[in-house]
Parts: C-alpha cells; structure tokens; sequence
C-alpha cells in the first residue's frame, strides 16, 4: 500500500521535471512555425519562389520594430521552400549579418565562400578584395536567367551595410538584380523605419521599393479577426499546455524524448484555462501588454515562472507569475540605494535637497558637505565623521553613478569642485528611504522636510 | 565568426590576374604550366589568406560538387592542350579567353545566344564529364587559383517553364532588364550618335560628360550606342563601372587590364604614364566609358583631372565618355577644365522622364510581351503621373506596374473561373470590363503604400490596435510638454515627471524609470521619436521625429488621449 502511494507521488514528481523541461524547451526555442502576419509572409514566400521558379530578380526589405518576428518570418519561409525539391536542387541561399561582416571585405570573402565560387579551396578565399569584387561580380553577370542557379541573398542588420564606404556591396547586389543577369534576390532585414533614407540615391534607384512592414501584435491578417490582447492570452494558453490526448502524436514525432503522460497533460491544460479566466491574472497579463507587445519580452517572462516548478512546487499558481513580473517592473535604481551605507544614505538625501532647492543645478562636494554638517550639527544622535570619511563616501556614490559629471574637465577642478548632475528623482530617494532597513528616525525625518 | 589568418608562401605573380583576359596571358600561362614541373624557378611572393571558420554553408554540397566538376574539365583541358603544340595551344586559349571576356552587365544577353553554340557551354561540359573523371584528383588549389577557368556560374540543369501566362509575360516584360529601343530619348540619343560621328570621321579625340538622375536611361543609351556595329569596328570600347573600384587611384591598373596592356609593369605604379603612351601610339582609338564617375573622387581632384585632360593631348584618340548623377559635377569639382576650351567637355542632359514618356515605355514594353490587357490605359496614366511627379524614375515606374501585376494576378487566382488567354471578342471585352473595375482599385492601392512609405510614414492610424496604451500616453505626454510647455528642451526625465502626473490623474498604472527608458526605445524603433545622447538616460533629450501637428491630429482622435493632451495642469 504505502510503496503504491509511493510510486504516485514518484510518478507525479517525475512528470513535473519532464514538465517542466518541455515548457522550457517550447518557450525558449521559438519554432519555425510562424503566427499571424499571412498576408507577409505571402508576399515574401512568392517572391522567393518566383525568383527560384521563374528566375525573376526582386529585392525586398522586411521592416519591423525588435522582437516582430522578422527572423522568423524567413526561417519559415525557407523551411516551407526547402521542402520542395526543386527549390532545395536549385537555389543557393547566402546568409550575411551585418554585425558579422562588419566590412565589405569581409562580406564579400564570406560571400564567395559561401557560393563555393571557384577561387574558394576548402574555406579558404584567395585575392585581394578588388580580386574578389571582379571576380564575384564577373560570375554573376556571366549567367543568365535560363541557366543559372538563382541565388537568395539575406542580409540581417540590413542598416548596418548602409554604412559601408560607398555602399559598394549594396549597389553590386541591387544592380545585378535589376539587370538581365543571374536572377537573385535580396532580402534586407532590418529595425530601422527609415532605413530607405540611408541608402545613397543610385542605390536607392535600384532597390525595388519593396518594403514589408511587420508590427508585433498585428493579429489583423490571421483568419478570425480578434483584438489584439486576446491572441496575448492564446498565446500564453498555447506555450503553457502540454500535449494530451489529441495532439499528443503531432507532438511526439517532433520531440522524440516526450513521454508526458497524456491524462497528466489534460489535467495540466484544464488547469491552464482556468487560469486565463482568472481576473488577476488577465490584468496581470494586460499590464503587461501596455507596456510592451513584443513576444520575445513575454517569453522571457513566461521561462521565469515555469522555472518555480520544481517536485515541492508542483502547481503554477497566479502568485507566482506576479512574483515573476516583479522582477521584470522592479526598479533596479532603488535596489542599488538599499544596498547604501548609512552615512551615503544621508549624502544622497543632501543632494536630494540640493537639487530641489535649486531646481536642479549641477552640485559639487563642498554644497552636499554643508548641507550634511548642517544636517548633523542639529541631530545630536548622529555622529558627525571627518571630511575624508565622507569625501570617500561621496566618491563611491559617484561611482555607482547617481552622479555624473558636468562636462568632462577631469583634470581642471579640484575634486571637490568638480560639478555633477543628480540623477535620481526625488520619488526614488522617498521610496529608498521608505524601504531602507533600521534607517535612524532622524534620517527619514530629513528626508521628508523639504529644507 | 572566428577569423584566423594564415599567412602561407603562394607562389603567384603579384599582378597577375587569376582569370584570363590579356591575349598575353596565354603565354604566362605556358611558363606557368612550366613552372609546376620546376617550380624553384619561381619567386614566392606572399600572399593572404582568410579563413573562414562557419559551419553553416555545407548545405550546398552539391554546388560544390558541380564546381569541382568543371575544374575537372577545365583541368582536363588544359592537360590535352599541354600535349599538342603551344602554337595550337595558344590559339585555342585566345579563342577560350574571346568566348569569355566578360563584357559590360547589361549587354550581356545579346551575347549570350552567340555562346550556346561555343564549345563550352555547360551541357557540353556535362557531357564531357565521364571523359574527364579521372583528371579531378590532378587538380589543386593553386593551379586552380592560377588558371584561367571561365566562370560560368553553377548551372541549372532542369529547363524552366517558358510562362505562358499573360500575367507572367507582363511581368517579364516589365522587369527593368534594358531593352532594345529606348522610347523618349530619341533627342539624346541623336545628341550622343551626332557626337560619336563627328569625332569617328575626323579621328579627333574629346570628352562628353553625361548627367542625369537616377534611372533616367543614361547607361542603356550608351550601351545602345555601342552595341552599333560601325562603332564597334572603328572603335575600342571599354566600358568601366566605377563603383567596383577600392580607390580612385585604382582605375589606372583597370583600364590597363581592360585594354591588355602588355608593356604594364606588374606593380601598376605608373600606370597613368603607360596609358598616356597607349593612347599616343598607333592603336585603334578608343572609346572609354566611365560609369558613376563621381565615384572616383580623390584628393584635389588628381585622378579625375588627369583623365579628362587625356583627349587634350597631341596625337591622341581617346573618346570619353563621364556618366554621373550631377548636373554641374564638371564645373563643381573640375573648375580647371574650364580655363582652357579644348579640355571642357561637352555637356549632355538626361532629364527625368515626363508623364507621356514613362505612358509610352510601359505601353510599348506591354505590346511587345502582348500583354496589353493587363493594363487600363487609365491605369497606366496614374501611375506614370505619380512617378513623374516624384522622381521620374522608370526603375520605380516599372517596379510599381510590377508589383501591380502582382496584385492582379493574386486577384485573378483568387476568381478561379477566368480565361487567360482567349482572343474571342466578348470574352475578351468581359474581361476587360472585370479589369477595369479590378485595376485601378489595385494602383491606388500601389500608389498609396508609396506615398504612405515614401511621403511620410506617419499613419498612426493604422496601426491604431497595435500601439500600446503606455506609448500612446507617453507621446501624449510629449506633446503636452511641447504645446504648452514653456521649455520646448525635453529630457526623458522631464517626461516621465510629466507622464507619471498624467497616469495618476487618470488613475492609470505607470511604469517606473528603468521601463519608461525602455518604453521610449521601444517608440524610437517606430521612427516617432529619437533619442539624443548615450550616456544618462535620464538627461538624454528627446526629439519628435514626426511632425508635430500630424501626430497631435492623429492622437485627438481618441478622447481620452485629447484630454491628456490639452490638460495643461499635468505640466
């Protein structure tokens, strides 16, 4: 009886490890399975395809703000198109990333690797770059739309080419693809709205002014139009549920080390709904979504709290996606004063003052010492400390920079007379005081008469 | 990526190009192959070599194989040519090198009809293949690097579906690969053909300097000129884009690449001397033409003065021929030339296309692919008007009539019961009526995207769902601050003082000062703002980026966000 019991409890801890893995796996490696945004996807996929198909030469740029699924978007294209043999047979894909290649040198060397061009031995590129441009630009213009292999070019960080010397890469690649040579096609990535601006106007006359513009949130395209916090809570149903009955052998032929146990699954999904009925947890979650629509910011939120999942914690309760958001809104200025000694506590109020009083003008040393021996000299309980003590209190407040200095005359000033900007809100050193712990009476007292 | 460098000993003549285009490497290429049996005779000189340590490109492995497959020929080629006589060796690789001089872009495809019927096209090459097979393991990298492949890109091997679509024809023919007539520059090119002529029968030398913008067809009229067999017998034609040089210093060793200069030293220091002397010797007289020249713009000018001044010199027979984007580049950076009158070249405008001449280029380009009933003619006067209007670009003109076609034919697939092509006149006059009602709904659809791209990318409206209520409440925030307040200098500190009075009175939650700094980043991706300075978040100041008035309009739409805006006890 009790080793039955045993087993149970055994069995239940054990899924709650495997659950925990597979919640983490599914939220942290965002699959190329790709929601919303059809209508783009659409416009990307045909123009892919018909590059390779038709050997048509397109250039596109796919914009949206961090965190739109941009990446994703052609991930799952290429996926789709890589299914098809005649794609997978035909095209040659070039990945360029603008952090990487930092330089057209170095773009074009990765380039001709990348094609396997003939002056390509194992990894290694032989010339000079002016070898290598002749040359990379010779065999594209030597191939016609009939015989060659298309070719796909993804350059990620698309602004960052913006600012190569001359754009010479970018004005290569647009020519080729607006003239009767190897049908290619370019696809920009980038964050920036007004990246067409950066472009030179000869390049700007080849690029084909396509650009695809993805916002996050966008759920306008998807098949049933629903607002767009809705699809926040289907989304947030959808990471958190396990495979049960239905969807368990879909599931299993993707991961093949999922062994969830289907009945602990269902249980597991009810349990989820029910939480997006919950009112807490649906303001929660609307806070949320006011503040930032991107999905990767949400993700990052939902790994914290499935990480509270352990054999003593087997349940997600709403507490602990409120424990989890607070370390996302928690103000890390106000953590840093808590961790401040007594006496640079009372500093920081002395510039507090300093600053209220004089509507924010730059302070130096010597106006937050007499405020500080002001302070002192009417509080008989504090004991007043000498100069130096505070001068190194002062300076260790400056290097947490709460202050920063007005100008960068390090050599001209003494120390002591060097201006500084205070960069704290009065709000924030209230709550700092509020939260402070065994902070004398007096101390606070100051804090909150204004002079 | 991890780049290491290596730096090995290559045995490789410094100027020596690793494709053949000189008649003269012929011969190089002999003492190469020489030089393989002894190579002590030969001098290493050091070269670099960058590796490229990334695992991700083994996807194309059968790219791979198709390559080393055709150096297997090649080599093999070269091995049978070793073994018969260097006169009929050299004759063969001259016949090689004529099949495959690259020849400027965008003649390319009149060319290319000439090489199915050379004896190395790739199908031949593939069916040489089983001949060759036992070579491959002869070959290796630095022979490769050395020897004088022709580069052909890799192949395809399936034929693709000739499009018997209209839709598909429009769209071929709309694509701004050049074709043979240029409507609209009949007056150019009369300009261009009387110069060319007038310089050929005389054998006089001189310069014509060609502006225009973006777009406007200068290249192609050029190449047409070109193409013109008189020309090309009488003439030396090297056409050059400046854009591919490293440096303006550079164009010297191009043009003496181009031109196969045999009596060029390898270093190519005094490069400009050898070309002064080429052009005063008895050679055909030639007909450079320099592409973006403005790209070859150096230190006082040195490089771009001395070209110019070379029709000025005693016995030569250069035609040059500038092309760039400013109107006044001659007399802006080469004020020089002014001074003295032989040295000014002459002066040749292409204005951008007006509304009648883009109407007749897409017209003209449609009737060819017989695609007429795409468009409305009312369409295509739209859309050329709003080109015309803009920019006179036909590259954009022909990008947008493309994406047009798009839109259709998605339309067209969408209405699944459709005739393509039927000449039967009811039908024909059916569809034409669907397509009248279906085209210009889709170029204003066109024609709105740009404008909304191009004239300004402020739509908030659009996007109405997708913003946030916390941005909208801080651009309110914003706003507030620059209507009423009396400091227009806004800090992001100042801001959020401002948006956390605005959230409280409004018994809104508002987010603290680590978010409110991200908050703002997050609007700055969106282009409605812009951040100044790196260092305090805090201090840094806030620039709108949009226009004032057009965002205020667009956020007093809502009530609430009208209120916030016109409370001025928040400030």
């Amino acid at each position: 009886m009790s080793k039955k019991k045993n087993m149970a409890i055994d069995f239940q801890d054990n899924m709650i490890l495997l659950t925990r893995k597979y919640l983490k796996r599914r939220i942290m490696c965002p699959e190329t399975k790709f929601r919303h945004h059809v209508k783009e996807r659409l416009h990307v996929f045909d123009l892919v395809k018909r590059t390779v198909e038709m050997g048509e030469s397109n250039s596109a740029l796919l914009v949206g703000p961090r965190g739109s699924g941009k990446t994703t978007l052609i991930n799952s294209v290429l996926k789709e198109l890589s299914a098809l043999k005649s794609f997978k047979d035909n095209a040659l894909i070039v990945n360029l990333h603008g952090l990487v290649h930092t330089d057209d040198r170095l773009a074009l060397k990765d380039l001709t690797r990348q094609m396997q061009l003939e002056n390509v031995v194992g990894d290694k590129v032989f010339g000079t770059f002016a070898e290598n441009l002749s040359f990379l630009l010779d065999c594209l213009k030597s191939g016609d739309k009939k015989r060659s292999k298309p070719i796909i070019f993804i350059l990620d960080e698309f602004d960052l080419f913006c600012g190569h010397h001359n754009q010479t890469l970018l004005y290569n690649l647009f020519d080729v693809a607006q003239s009767a040579q190897v049908p290619i096609c370019v696809l920009g990535i980038t964050c920036r709205l007004d990246v067409v601006e950066l472009l030179e106007k000869r390049v700007k006359s080849r690029f084909s002014h396509r650009q695809i513009f993805l916002f996050p949130g966008d759920t306008s395209s998807s098949e049933q139009p629903m607002s767009a916090f809705d699809d926040r809570l289907e989304l947030f149903q959808n990471l958190l549920s396990l495979p049960d009955d239905e969807n368990v052998n879909k599931v299993e032929q993707q991961y093949d080390d999922c062994t969830i146990d289907p009945q602990f699954g269902s249980m597991w999904n009810d349990y989820i709904k029910s939480l997006t009925s919950n009112v807490t947890m649906v303001n929660l979650l609307k806070r949320m979504y006011h503040i930032d629509v991107s999905e990767r910011s949400f993700r990052n939120f939902l790994a914290v709290a499935v990480s509270t999942l352990s054999e003593k914690h087997q349940k997600l309760e709403v507490n602990d996606f409120v424990e989890a958001s607070k370390i996302f809104s928690e103000d890390d200025k106000l953590l840093m004063l808590e961790g401040l000694s007594i006496l640079e506590m009372c500093l920081v109020i002395a510039m507090k003052h300093e600053t209220e009083i004089y509507d924010g003008e730059p302070l130096n040393f010597e106006a937050v010492y007499n405020r500080y021996i002001k302070f002192t000299n009417q509080n008989s309980s504090i004991q007043s400390v000498q100069k130096p003590v505070i001068m190194k209190a002062f300076e260790h407040i400056k290097n947490l920079e709460i202050l920063v200095p007005v100008g960068n005359t390090n050599t001209k000033f003494e120390k002591e007379y060097q201006y500084y900007k205070f960069t704290l809100t009065s709000q924030q050193v209230m709550d700092a005081v509020k939260n402070y712990p065994g902070l004398p009476t007096e101390v606070s007292q100051w804090a909150l008469s204004s002079i | 990526m991890s780049g290491t460098q290596t730096t090995i000993s290559f045995p490789i003549r410094k100027k020596c190009s690793f494709y053949g285009r000189k008649e003269d490497i012929a011969k190089e290429d002999f003492t190469n192959a020489t030089a393989r049996y002894t190579p002590s005779k030969y001098t290493p000189t050091v070269k670099k070599i960058v590796t490229l340590t990334s695992s991700e490109s083994e996807s194309d492995s059968d790219i791979e194989n198709t390559t080393e497959k055709h150096n297997g020929i090649i080599g093999d080629r070269r091995a049978d040519s070793a073994d018969s006589t260097p006169r009929s060796r050299r004759r063969k690789c001259n016949e090689l090198y004529e099949e495959h001089t690259p020849s400027p872009p965008k003649q390319r495809r009149n060319k290319s009809q000439g090489r199915n019927k050379s004896p190395l096209t790739p199908s031949t090459l593939l069916d040489k293949l089983h001949l060759s097979a036992a070579n491959e393991s002869k070959l290796n990298p630095k022979q490769l690097f050395k020897s004088h492949l022709s580069k052909e890109e890799d192949e395809l091997n399936s034929n693709l579906l000739s499009g018997s679509n209209k839709y598909q024809n429009a769209r071929k023919a709309l694509h701004s690969c050049v074709t043979e007539e240029l409507p609209g520059r009949e007056e150019e090119l009369a300009k261009l053909q009387e110069f060319f002529q007038k310089h050929l029968e005389k054998g006089t030398s001189g310069s014509l300097y060609v502006s225009g913008p973006p777009g406007t067809g200068k290249t192609a009229s050029l190449f047409k000129i070109m193409q013109q067999s008189d020309l090309r017998s009488k003439l030396k034609i090297v056409y050059i884009n400046c854009t591919s040089m490293k440096s303006a210093a550079a164009i010297y060793a191009k043009i003496i690449q181009e031109l196969a200069i045999t009596s060029a030293t390898k270093s190519g220091k005094n490069g400009k001397a050898v070309i002064e002397r080429y052009l005063t010797s008895k050679n055909k007289s030639l007909l450079l033409v320099l592409d973006e020249i403005d790209q070859l713009e150096s230190k006082k000018q040195s490089v771009l003065y001395s070209i110019f001044e070379w029709p000025s010199i005693p016995e030569s027979k250069l035609i040059l021929v500038g092309i760039a984007n400013a109107l006044d580049l001659t007399d802006r950076i080469l004020p020089r030339l002014q001074a003295r009158c032989e040295l000014k070249p002459m002066l040749v405008h292409f204005a951008p296309y007006t509304k009648q001449q883009i109407f007749d280029i897409i017209s003209a380009r449609l009737n060819h692919a017989n695609a007429n009933g795409v468009f409305t003619p009312s369409a295509i006067q739209l859309l050329a008007g709003k080109v015309a209007a803009i920019s006179g670009d036909i590259r954009r003109a022909l990008d947008i009539s493309r994406r047009v076609v798009e839109l259709a034919e998605s339309h067209q697939v969408a209405q699944v019961l459709r005739p393509t092509n039927d000449n039967d006149t009811n039908i024909e006059s059916l569809k034409q009526e669907t397509e009248v009602t279906e085209k210009p709904v889709d170029l204003k659809e066109v024609v709105t995207i740009l404008n909304g791209v191009y004239g300004g990318t402020q739509n908030i409206d659009q996007e109405q769902d997708t913003f946030p209520l916390q941005q909208k409440l801080l651009l309110c925030s914003l706003l507030l601050i620059l209507n009423k307040g009396r400091n227009k200098h806004v800090t992001v500190g100042k801001l959020h003082e401002v948006y956390k009075k605005v959230c409280k009175k409004r018994n809104i939650f508002a987010v603290d000062d680590s978010e409110f700094v991200n908050l703002c980043s997050l609007i700055e991706t969106r282009g409605i703002l812009r951040v100044v300075g790196k260092k305090e978040a805090r201090l840094c100041k806030v620039n709108l980026q949009w226009d004032q008035e057009e965002l205020d309009a667009a956020l007093q739409d809502k009530q609430m966000m009208a209120d916030i805006i016109n409370d001025t006890n928040c400030l």
